[in-house]
């Protein structure tokens, strides 16, 4: 069936307070969709509610019409896969192992994986140029590197929707150009759907079709970037002047920091580059 | 390291061998002298009644035998048990007795010992094994919340449920005489003296079926190494499995627990030993710590009872000194767990 999931009216607290409130949006197949939002704005939390991992006190979330609690963590992950920031191991566990345990969800209990999926994992490895660290220990590699082996673990399990929470925080620039385009061409040539939690405003707003801004918890706006991404919407949530021109590469929407201080020492002179 | 159902079954056939050779070694040391030329043919002709009489005969099926076999379980439950609360609690150094689980058997046997109940047999076994119940379910009832277990909340549940009948212990000790102080330092310390094919009988359904039953969560223990939000995200029930792993897990060690006392070691260093040559794969490490476990303490076990001989040491004192070198080596050697 095709994939479409659909967050109706959630709020979700972990105790004390309401994280999220009265939360709904819907992403459908083949959607590439960037969550954005201030810190502690509550976007973490959403993926892991629209994953199952935690589930809403109010409203519900359907995966193609199926509330997500009344299926099986199995089905779910044979559906949706999610790459999340910092995962720390404490025992070793090395790379071509790991990102096989992405298998796991189509292999039957207590099934040993079998030429198919090495070839799977093999191909998912060298997408994110990962392939030489098949055999060092995943514990022993740089923030991006792991980052890198994750996506291939969230690759191989063969998604039909890939959640991302904050891919790219401990990535090169250059890297995090390629994972974005790897993403974005999977998006666009095999239909993988995507949603991504980003701080980056405009990694979010040159790879994602549609914006979700987030806010103290509840949804500020959503719509296409333009719409969502203006000078003012930033004012308002941030409470900071930005300067919100058009990325010539991508014509989407591009935020420039606006600082009171450099731009009166530039003003001034003092900050300026030689000539 | 590919890991496929054919290299599972070849290092455990390995294993398989180093564990009948161990027991067939124990079976001819001692401090009874054994002639072997003898001992190959009375078992290749069966036994008759007059040969069963005789005293070789007697000390290998009565003595040494059931002792030994006792060995084998007990270090196999151990090893398996340290494994998964390795895993469980996401912790290298966790061992079968984290929780509590040898505390509260052990209030249970020396409340036995210091009762006068010790001598029919029964009393220190069922006792033990009510105490270790005891323990795993308040344990399990401090830690639930709503439904859910934490498993740092089992952590520190386990160590204050363990450290209260540790002082239950010194109470006890601190109150007993001194002829019942020699039992109850030696069931601390580990004992197999007292085996017997009865309380075979007893461990063997638990450790056997709470082993084999482990062993079909090993995939699903694999996932749960990388967190419980990652195991839930690549389809593991991880609240239903993080359940049964503790109560299996605890079942198996309380069993073994209260038929030979707390024997140390075993349960630690076993697992760790198959991580560093093998690598960190549930599916290959629960089946080889199993028999490796069992080999270890079948040796170790000789060596408690001969090495000193006619004098017998507490296995556990031998684990210890006999594991710490080779698991400083192996973690010298390769410096990851």
């Amino acid at each position: 069936m095709a994939l479409d999931l659909k967050a109706n009216n959630i709020s979700f607290s972990y105790g004390t307070h309401w994280v999220l409130q009265d939360i709904s949006f819907e992403v459908s197949a083949g959607d590439f969709l960037g969550i954005i939002g201030p810190n502690g704005s509550g976007k973490s939390t959403l993926i892991k509610l629209l994953d199952g991992v935690l589930t809403p006190q109010q409203g519900d979330i359907q995966l193609s019409g199926v509330k997500l609690t009344d299926l099986t963590r199995r089905e779910i992950a044979r559906r949706i896969a999610v790459v999340s920031p910092g995962l720390w191991l404490n025992f070793s566990v090395n790379v071509q192992q790991l990102v096989l345990m992405g298998r796991y969800p189509h292999l039957g209990n207590l099934r040993f994986e079998g030429k198919r999926d090495y070839r799977i994992a093999r191909e998912a490895m060298a997408l994110t140029d990962v392939s030489d660290l098949a055999h060092r220990y995943f514990h022993e590699l740089s923030g991006g590197e792991r980052q890198r082996v994750l996506l291939a673990k969230a690759l191989v399990q063969q998604p039909e929707l890939l959640l991302l929470d904050e891919p790219t925080v401990y990535l090169d620039i250059n890297h995090t150009v390629d994972f974005f385009d790897l993403i974005k061409k999977m998006n666009r040539e095999q239909g993988l759907t995507v949603v991504v939690v980003s701080h980056d405003i405009n990694l979010a707003a040159d790879y994602a079709d549609r914006i979700v801004l987030l806010n103290q918890g509840r949804i500020f706006r959503q719509g296409f970037p333009y719409e969502v991404i203006t000078a003012e919407h930033i004012h308002t949530i941030y409470g900071k002047k930005v300067l919100v021109d058009t990325n010539p590469t991508t014509s989407k929407p591009r935020v420039t920091l606006f600082s009171d201080l450099l731009s009166r020492l530039t003003k001034e002179g003092v900050n300026n580059q030689p000539a | 390291m590919t890991i496929t159902s054919k290299s599972v079954g070849l290092r455990c056939f390995l294993l398989l061998i180093l564990l009948v050779l161990s027991a067939l070694g124990a079976i001819y040391f001692g401090p009874a002298k054994i002639n072997l030329r003898e001992i190959v043919r009375i078992f290749q002709h069966g036994l008759t009644e007059t040969e069963i009489l005789k005293p070789q005969v007697v000390i290998i099926l009565s003595i040494r035998l059931p002792r030994i076999i006792l060995a084998g379980l007990i270090g196999a439950a151990l090893a398996v048990s340290g494994s998964i609360f390795q895993a469980l609690l996401r912790n290298p150094l966790a061992d079968p007795y984290i929780l509590g689980i040898s505390s509260g058997a052990a209030v249970g046997a020396i409340s036995v010992i210091v009762l006068g109940y010790a001598a029919s047999g029964w009393g220190i076994p069922l006792f033990s094994f009510a105490g270790a119940l005891f323990t795993i379910g308040l344990v399990f009832y401090v830690a639930k919340t709503r439904e859910r277990i934490n498993t740092n909340t089992l952590l520190l549940a386990g160590v204050i449920v363990n450290s209260f009948f540790s002082a239950v212990i010194m109470l006890l000790l601190s109150i007993s005489s001194m002829q019942d102080l020699h039992g109850i330092i030696y069931w601390l310390m580990g004992d197999l003296g007292q085996a017997d094919y009865n309380k075979l009988v007893i461990v063997l359904p638990y450790i056997l079926l709470g082993s084999g039953a482990l062993y079909l969560y090993a995939p699903k223990i694999n996932l749960l190494l990388l967190g419980e939000d990652e195991a839930m995200q690549l389809g593991v029930e991880v609240e239903r499995v993080k359940k049964i792993l503790y109560l299996l897990a605890s079942l198996v060690t309380g069993a073994a627990v209260s038929v030979c006392g707390i024997i140390g070691f075993v349960g630690l260093i076993i697992p760790h030993i198959v991580r560093l040559i093998w690598g960190n794969d549930y599916r290959l490490l629960l089946p080889a710590s199993f028999l490796l476990g069992g080999s270890f303490l079948i040796i170790a076990d000789t060596i408690a009872r001969t090495i000193i001989s006619p004098v017998e040491l507490p296995v556990g004192v031998v684990t210890a000194i006999c594991g710490t070198p080779f698991f400083i080596y192996l973690l010298r050697s390769r410096k990851v767990l």
